[in-house]
């Protein structure tokens, strides 16, 4: 667990000394208990069961975490760290229906958002612009995309 | 901080396909301004690791992918779109990639003409500004370098260019929850306290640099105005209210 | 032919391991060059020594030895063999322990090795030739820089056994930072009424000249024989009749604020820092002094003196002592703390001189508007243990100073409520425990947490703490009416300025680095220039007392000696055959090069003889003494070459 975290993307993980410093400024855990990143860190670091891996969905990406602690362990980089594994396994584990949706809607048409509804006659009204993505680009972005979220995100395309 | 040459537009996903306004608020700006740029046609999703966790393979190869479409330095309308890309570049220049364009929010090229601002600008707009300002433009701010991330003062400045009043808030850099995942009541808490902030201090609109704040403050807002800085900018230079978003928003 | 004699070093059985000596005694037995060789079992002990001197008895031209890392035993058998009358340059130690049998496993090739590297030292020591030892006077005074507890404490001593010292204090008074604390650790004495007769001590000894409100300006010279610049700064007041009485105080009608109080409370322009100042002399400063004339008329010795002019003295110096102590972080280089925007968010400092009964407010526990506090928070840990500000470590003295401070707000108000802030409570030695405990049976709370930022609530003024314990998991927001930062302990200007000028090497943040930490933690690696005290890292009183008695029984050791060895093995260069093109500067990472009329020139006293300035000169013309370029060619020959 500890070694996947450094490896993905956290590399100052074991740098950490509990001191409590992001906890106490994150943004979450003013208004949830339940989220608490020191206590996630220490688990990371000394467990290997994984059951607590999926409350890195709800860090805020805020960074004030990041920007205090004094040990530069980058906290926010290790819940992105932890999510990332968690997407890498296929199916994504955990992974919230929302970002779901959005990796969809970029496989789809290379945004993470859909069109708003009148925005074809809003654009030209406003002289904006064509944007889309044509056949051969989307084809370039899915080839891109889907290595690594696998088969089974176009299964959980249909079901969503 | 300044470009070379032409800017590369990075839309984003978020301002074409959602806010209209923002992007003919955007374009207005820039040109009014002198600052010469092309769209970067092609690009897709930043992929920003804040929202999808860490997947450094798929990261890097769509970012790649986007710089490769990039005709000079990138200027975003998005702040996240920036963090991701500014990370991503250094990400592959330190793996001895080749050497990539440049990335600059759209902060940043404002401030590079300032001084065209305050030539431009001929009545001001008299607004009390309350700032969303955005994490991601500002943390970590050792990697950022934008601005100082316990006082910031970049957006304050060009405000004031502009003819508006700062309204400082109580938790001034305070996260306004729109990263968080969507359902979550935390996220809306999070609003739901920066628009009360804004309102208790008699605020004319709420302002941000990012279209992730914009579209999370403006869901929950009620009465109180959630504006892109470009819109204000456009606003002053003299861009037709109905076609920036502003008619009928602002008295 | 040279006659050249090998001795191999068993070394118990560690080198016997993979080396096989028998072999190796043998092969290098060969050489038409070798006379003999010898096995011995353990070199280093007095068996082997003594086997050592009778074998150089036997007359060689030079000697070959297979042992350890030469950073251990090399002293001990060049000592040896100077008591033989075999020049030390004729012997070559070769390390046959760490650099081969530990590190190889393979007999053949470790035996092959060892064998190489004899042979090249025998090739070495063949084509040395022996190098005069000069020797140098050594002027019995020391200079010692730095008035604080450890710059008085080596002083005394050395004053003491009967030598001259000069102590120079960029202060108008000597005592340092422990004159300007309330109690001392862990046993709570009055700080200044144990520091305050050492420091008249010093006032009083005969051979002890303090040099207050000066500063070292340059200083060149050798280990033994240093010159050194002291300029002294006008103060207006002549030493030599002003009697300390104070006349001109009551007089004056200029503020300014006291850097002994941490700015707390002003003193006038003439001033002496504090009641128990050495020496006892007021002085003025002009940058605030309106020349109204007011002391002059008030004092009845005619001291004042406005056409004062700067001084300089010329010291020679034996050995010189840096005790230039440390500097605390700044706070404003945490902003998210708000020191200096919020009124009650303070330093430690600043607190300890609030409760000092000589302090601003005579002792009183008070807030700037004269209330009480009722709820004080320390923060431990500002500018230390915190990577981010390049404030690596640990400042080892703040854990403490906050116990003991907690534990006089106790005293003062048994009714406040006292909290710390800590991530690991360090009070460790003899005593501290207790303090810990005491102080925790007094009611003080700990709650595990660096905070992240201090906030200030705007109606009441109440400082607001946001944090989680670490240890419950539960979050909090603590309203208290005072913060007290403990602050981290940093280099000060005044090392900065001092390693600048005479080419001492740093560490991490600035400390003056020694040349082994653990068992030379006393001696830079400038000969004749040591350290005491906080300059070279945090410490506290205790620690820094014992440092200056340590220096000051380094400079006795060098006093005792008749005369000093001065090492040859130094660059040198032919002045003939220097252009002044200063590529050898370019080399040299001690500072050890000038260039002085059109040539380069080399202070032996900072050269540490390492060579680097050597291929650098196209011209050929430095040379390593000791290690010429033919002997050292001879012996990558004896390694290549070997079979």
């Amino acid at each position: 667990m500890r070694d996947e975290l450094i490896e993905n993307g956290a590399p100052n993980l074991t740098r950490c000394i509990q001191c409590g410093t992001c906890t106490a400024s994150c943004t979450v855990f003013e208004l949830d208990r339940s989220y608490n990143p020191r206590r996630l860190i220490q688990v990371f670091l000394v467990d290997d069961a994984s059951s607590e891996i999926p409350k890195a969905w709800l860090c805020s990406t805020c960074g004030v975490c990041t920007e205090r602690c004094p040990k530069e362990v980058w906290p926010m980089d290790v819940m992105l760290s932890a999510r990332g594994l968690l997407v890498r396994s296929r199916p994504p584990k955990d992974m919230p229906k929302d970002r779901l949706r959005s990796l969809i809607s970029i496989s789809r048409s290379g945004f993470a958002y859909g069109k708003k509804s009148g925005l074809k006659a809003r654009r030209l009204t406003l002289k904006l612009p064509e944007f889309d993505l044509d056949k051969s680009q989307l084809e370039q972005v899915r080839e891109l995309l889907m290595p690594s979220f696998g088969k089974k995100l176009k299964r959980q395309v249909d079901e969503v | 901080m300044r470009c070379d040459g032409l800017y590369s537009l990075f839309l984003g996903c978020i301002v074409p396909n959602l806010f209209p306004e923002v992007e003919r608020a955007v374009r207005d700006t820039l040109s009014k301004l002198d600052v010469e740029y092309s769209d970067a046609r092609g690009t897709a999703c930043c992929l920003p690791p804040a929202l999808f966790g860490f997947n450094k393979d798929a990261w890097l190869k769509m970012n790649l992918r986007n710089f490769g479409l990039a005709k000079g330095d990138f200027l975003t309308v998005c702040d996240e779109c920036f963090a991701s890309l500014q990370d991503a570049r250094a990400s592959i220049e330190r793996e001895g990639g080749k050497a990539l364009p440049n990335v600059f929010p759209f902060v940043m090229a404002l401030k590079g003409v300032e001084g065209a601002i305050e030539d431009r600008v001929k009545d001001p707009l008299n607004l009390r500004c309350a700032v969303q300002h955005s994490c991601h433009l500002l943390r970590p701010s050792s990697v950022r370098k934008v601005d100082d991330p316990e006082s910031p003062r970049l957006v304050k400045s060009l405000l004031e260019a502009l003819g508006c009043e700062y309204v400082a808030q109580e938790d001034e850099v305070g996260c306004c929850g729109g990263s968080i995942c969507a359902g979550s009541e935390i996220s809306s808490k999070l609003a739901i306290r920066r628009i009360r902030g804004a309102e208790d201090a008699r605020a004319d609109l709420i302002v941000t640099t990012c279209p992730h704040c914009l579209r999370h403050l403006g869901a929950h807002s009620k009465a109180m105005p959630v504006l892109h800085l470009a819109q204000l900018h456009a606003l002053a230079l003299g861009s037709n209210p109905s076609e920036i978003g502003t008619k009928g928003v602002l008295r | 032919m040279k006659k050249i004699g090998v001795l191999l070093c068993r070394c118990g059985s560690v080198i016997g391991n993979s080396i096989d000596l028998g072999d190796l005694a043998q092969r290098c037995g060969r050489s038409p060059l070798v006379q003999e060789v010898r096995e011995e079992e353990e070199l280093c002990q007095a068996q082997g020594l003594a086997s050592l001197a009778k074998f150089m008895e036997k007359g060689f031209d030079g000697l070959a030895i297979g042992a350890c890392s030469s950073r251990k035993c090399e002293q001990a058998f060049k000592a040896i063999a100077e008591g033989q009358l075999l020049p030390p340059s004729l012997v070559e130690v070769v390390d046959l322990r760490e650099l081969c049998s530990i590190v190889h496993m393979d007999g053949r090739s470790a035996t092959e090795k060892a064998y190489r590297l004899v042979n090249g030292a025998v090739m070495r020591v063949a084509n040395s030739a022996p190098v005069p030892i000069a020797t140098t006077k050594v002027v019995r005074s020391a200079l010692i820089i730095g008035g604080g507890i450890a710059g008085v404490q080596c002083s005394l001593d050395i004053a003491n056994a009967g030598y001259e010292v000069f102590l120079v204090e960029r202060e108008p008074s000597i005592g340092g930072v422990m004159s300007q604390l309330d109690k001392t650790i862990p046993t709570l004495d009055c700080s200044i009424c144990i520091e305050g007769p050492k420091l008249s001590d010093a006032g009083r000894n005969k051979n002890l000249r303090i040099i207050p409100n000066a500063e070292v300006t340059a200083v060149s010279g050798r280990v033994g024989d240093f010159n050194v610049s002291v300029e002294v700064k006008p103060t207006y007041v002549d030493p030599e009749k002003c009697n300390g009485c104070g006349a001109c105080v009551d007089v004056c009608p200029v503020y300014q604020p006291n850097r002994y109080d941490v700015d707390l409370k002003p003193v006038k322009a003439i001033y002496s820092p504090f009641a128990q100042a050495v020496p006892l002399k007021f002085v003025i400063n002009k940058d605030i002094c309106t020349e109204c004339g007011m002391c002059q008329k008030a004092c009845g010795l005619s001291a004042i003196n406005f056409n004062d002019k700067p001084k300089s003295l010329q010291l020679n110096v034996g050995a010189i002592v840096i005790a230039t102590g440390a500097a605390l972080f700044d706070p404003k280089l945490k902003p998210q703390y708000h020191y200096g925007e919020f009124e009650n968010v303070i330093t430690n400092m600043e607190f300890e001189r609030v409760i000092c009964a000589s302090g601003p407010s005579g002792g009183e526990l008070v807030l700037r508007n004269g209330e009480h506090p009722k709820r004080i928070a320390f923060i431990q840990c500002v500018g230390s243990r915190d990577t981010g500000i390049g404030m690596e470590d640990c400042s080892l003295y703040c854990c403490a100073v906050s116990l003991k401070q907690a534990r006089l707000i106790k005293e003062h108000e048994p009714d406040a409520e006292v909290y710390v802030f800590y991530t690991d409570i360090r009070a460790q030695g003899k005593g501290w425990e207790d303090l810990y405990t005491r102080v925790r049976e007094d009611g003080v709370r700990f709650i595990r947490c660096r905070p992240s930022e201090l906030a200030r609530d705007r109606g009441s003024g109440w400082i607001i703490i946001p944090y989680e314990d670490s240890l419950t998991g539960e979050r909090g927001e603590l309203k208290v009416d005072l913060a007290v930062l403990a602050m981290g302990m940093g280099p000060s200007e005044s090392t900065d300025k001092l390693v600048k000028m005479m080419g001492l090497q740093v560490r991490g943040p600035g400390w003056i680095e020694e040349v082994q930490p653990t068992f030379r933690p006393l001696e830079t690696y400038v000969e004749g220039v040591y350290v005491a005290g906080t300059c070279h890292g945090p410490r506290d009183i205790s620690d820094s007392v014992i440092e200056g008695s340590g220096a000051a029984g380094i400079v006795l050791s060098l006093f005792n000696r008749e005369e000093l060895a001065c090492s040859p093995y130094r660059a040198a260069i032919d002045a003939q055959a220097c252009t002044g093109c200063m590529r050898c500067y370019d080399a040299c990472e001690y500072g050890a090069i000038a260039r002085v009329e059109e040539k380069a020139v080399v202070n032996e006293n900072i050269c540490k003889g390492c060579g680097a300035c050597v291929p650098n000169c196209l011209q050929g013309a430095v040379s390593l003494r000791g290690w010429t370029q033919e002997s050292l060619m001879r012996q990558a020959e004896g390694i290549l070459e070997a079979r």
